[in-house]
């Protein structure tokens, strides 16, 4: 099997040469003075590059980082120096696969490029929840946490809809009943429970009984007002 | 510094590994065997940690970490499983999971994990990492 090609990217032949030295007996290498070389790999179809270590010194502050991966084939690792964390946020959060401090000494170039390789991304790990907050951040409707006042005056118009003994053994769900214990309770089967469920989860357009209790639990703020919407005289003939 | 913990699990596996000498002597450490039961909890004492089973949900347990995130979104959820694949793990970190612990490796890392965790990091291998950011790069 051929060894993977790796693309070095920087305006300095001084780090390319000791970045090439540092890999050349794991990986094929491939050398790219400055952005402009490391172009023409990008239009040789012919070259499969698996991996790009470019010198962060080819970033500046303001650089627009959506457009790195047109810029860089394969999988990116930055080597910069002393980059700000928000740098390196940006820089993952746009699809590189890691940054390494220069100045580090602790950890060489082959084991993050071969870490990388293996799909692993390369950073500082308090960093990863950052980064995730900014990927969720540009990319999804934060969740609502209540429900606005339209949507639960209909559902509290739909619990109306319920029977009385339908409204116990949603009450019962609620506090965490089983099937088995709720039929004990009411001196019913639990096949009479399981068709109430059935009625309830229709009536009030909800899958299942933990859906059910998130309901309940919207239409109302604390435990004991829910208590009060439930609770209603029971009439045991209504079955 | 004393924690809550609560624990989501239909079997009585995890508390056990919890023992005195993992944990800080004032941490309170609360099992529920019942998901509804244990949403009202959560929702109500928030607690610092929530430890969750991912058998513990009949239906979608994806589903259920999102109620658990809605209703105590500063509680750390660490979803705990046998041989969850790839895309289960992904699915509970993309609902609000902050990380996942085979069960198999509970004794050697529970305690680091909640550590980690509660700090703020999540608790995955560096390989999902990638994968979850990929997937929120393409979302």
């Amino acid at each position: 099997m051929d060894n993977p090609i790796i693309l070095l990217v920087s305006e300095n032949a001084n780090t390319l040469r000791e970045w090439s030295c540092r890999l050349t007996n794991d990986y094929t290498i491939e050398v790219a003075l400055g952005w402009q070389e490391s172009k023409l790999f990008l239009e040789n179809a012919g070259l499969h590059i698996d991996l790009t270590v470019l010198d962060g010194n080819l970033i500046p502050d303001d650089y627009l980082f959506s457009s790195l991966s047109e810029n860089a084939p394969g999988k990116l690792v930055v080597i910069g120096h002393q980059w700000s964390e928000q740098k390196q946020i940006q820089l993952i959060a746009s699809g590189a696969s890691g940054y390494q401090d220069s100045q580090s000494d602790d950890t060489s170039l082959t084991l993050i490029v071969n870490r990388v390789l293996e799909g692993e991304v390369w950073i500082q790990r308090h960093l990863i929840p950052k980064i995730i907050k900014t990927l969720i951040a540009n990319k999804i409707d934060p969740q609502k946490l209540h429900d606005d006042d339209e949507i639960t005056a209909k559902k509290k118009e739909l619990l109306k809809s319920l029977t009385p003994r339908e409204m116990q053994v949603a009450d019962m769900v609620f506090h965490g009943g089983s099937t088995k214990k709720i039929a004990a309770t009411l001196f019913i089967t639990e096949r009479t429970v399981k068709a109430h469920l059935s009625a309830i989860f229709r009536k009030l357009e909800v899958p299942d009984r933990i859906h059910l209790a998130i309901y309940l639990r919207s239409i109302s703020g604390t435990r004991e007002e829910q208590e009060e919407n439930l609770n209603s005289p029971v009439d045991t003939n209504a079955e | 510094m004393a924690i809550q913990i609560q624990i989501i699990e239909k079997k009585k596996l995890t508390q056990s590994f919890l023992t005195q000498d993992n944990t800080e002597a004032n941490d309170q450490i609360v099992t529920h065997h019942d998901e509804i039961v244990a949403l009202h909890y959560a929702a109500e004492l928030q607690p610092d940690m929530i430890l969750l089973d991912y058998q513990i949900s009949d239906q979608d347990t994806t589903d259920f970490i999102r109620f658990l995130f809605q209703k105590s979104p500063d509680s750390k959820i660490v979803v705990l499983g046998n041989k969850l694949s790839q895309e289960q793990v992904l699915n509970c970190l993309l609902s609000g999971a902050n990380g996942y612990l085979a069960y198999h490796s509970i004794e050697q890392h529970i305690r680091k994990a909640i550590r980690v965790v509660l700090a703020g990091e999540i608790w995955i291998t560096r390989k999902m990492t990638a994968v979850l950011l990929d997937r929120l790069r393409n979302l």
